[in-house]
This record gives C-alpha cells, structure tokens and sequence, in this order.
C-alpha cells in the first residue's frame, strides 16, 4: 500500500496517509514509508526542508 | 437416480466452481468467503497547525455506508496563559485547553476531516485510521 505526503499551498506537509491504492493528485507527494516526521517540512523541488517554528504569539 | 445425482452436482457443485452469489453451494461459500469482512484499511496523520481548526486528509474512495474511520488519538504540547493585575505585573499563569480535544470524521468517500475548537497558537497530531468493509 503507497504512502503519501499531503502539502499545503505553501508546500508544507500537514498529513501522511498509508492509502489503499494510487492516487494521482497534485498535492499528494509519493513517500517510501510512513514518516511522521515530515509533518511540517517543506517540499522543495523533490526534496523536504525543515521550517523554522514560528514564534508564539503574545 | 441419473436424475437425482444431477440435481446434488447442481445443488452442491464442485470445488472449483467459481464464486457466484447464485451458483452452487460451493460458489457461494467462494462467494461469501472473498466477499466478506475487511476490504482495507488506510491510516493516517493529520497536523493541525498552530492557528488552525479543522484540516483534511485525502484518501482513497472508500463507500462510506460501508467504512468507519477510528480515532487513534492525539499529541500536543500543553500551552498556558498569563495573568496580569492592573498594570503589566504577571501575576501568575494558567494551563489553556481545548487544543487537546480533537473529532475525526469521515467526511465523504474521499476526505478524512479533524476539527478543534480552539487552535491556542499550538499544533496538534491525529492519528486516524479509515476501514471499508465488504
């Protein structure tokens, strides 16, 4: 069963997904396993980059 | 008795008879047996950001009078507030919640929805998983 990336239209990750079959979106990024820790990063070309955590808010 | 062996054959049929849910007995336990039970299970993390409310995961399409999407829990940082007197002296501080408390639904054939009510400038991690039954 394929895994998958969610992006946002930012191209930040806000999902991973083990699906039952292909699905064939532009916001669905084939991955190789169910890595949690993409959650946040960000798509660049075919790579992830790591997003400074914004600062909290007053 | 020709006759009565070819009403069993039909009746009954052969091992090999393929599934069919109005063949012979054998198809129909073929039948029953690739028909039933669980016919898959998607899972899934679904990040909700620090300002967020709700947010959607796509899935395969699953027949939705047919599938169950399970909660399997969620994972956030506690987050607290600050209380001022009159004037700007903090005066002490105090846990916020609602960015804890997490519903997952299955929103339609193709969309797993999470939703909060309150975001509390803190992120959130739900885990879910989808099964679509025969």
């Amino acid at each position: 069963m394929p895994y998958y990336a969610q992006i946002d239209e930012n191209g930040i990750c806000f999902a991973v997904t083990q699906t039952a079959g292909q699905i064939d979106q532009a916001d669905m990024i084939e991955i190789e396993t169910f890595d949690e820790g993409l959650l946040g990063m960000k798509r660049v070309g075919d790579t992830w980059e790591t997003v400074p955590e914004p600062e909290p808010s007053e | 008795m020709e006759a009565l062996l070819s009403f069993f054959l039909r009746q009954v049929g052969l091992r090999t008879d393929a599934a069919s849910a109005t063949g012979s007995a054998h198809a129909k336990l073929a039948y029953i047996a690739a028909n039933t039970g669980i016919k898959s299970i998607q899972r899934g993390v679904i990040n909700l950001g620090t300002s967020a409310t709700s947010a959607t995961a796509t899935i395969t399409s699953v027949n939705t009078s047919k599938a169950m999407v399970n909660f399997l829990g969620a994972s956030s940082a506690g987050a607290l507030g600050e209380f001022y007197e009159a004037g700007s002296n903090l005066k002490g501080l105090y846990s916020i919640n609602g960015h804890h408390f997490v519903r997952v639904a299955l929103t339609n054939a193709t969309t797993v929805t999470v939703t909060r009510a309150n975001a509390n400038d803190t992120t959130a991690v739900v885990s879910y998983e989808v099964i679509e039954f025969y």
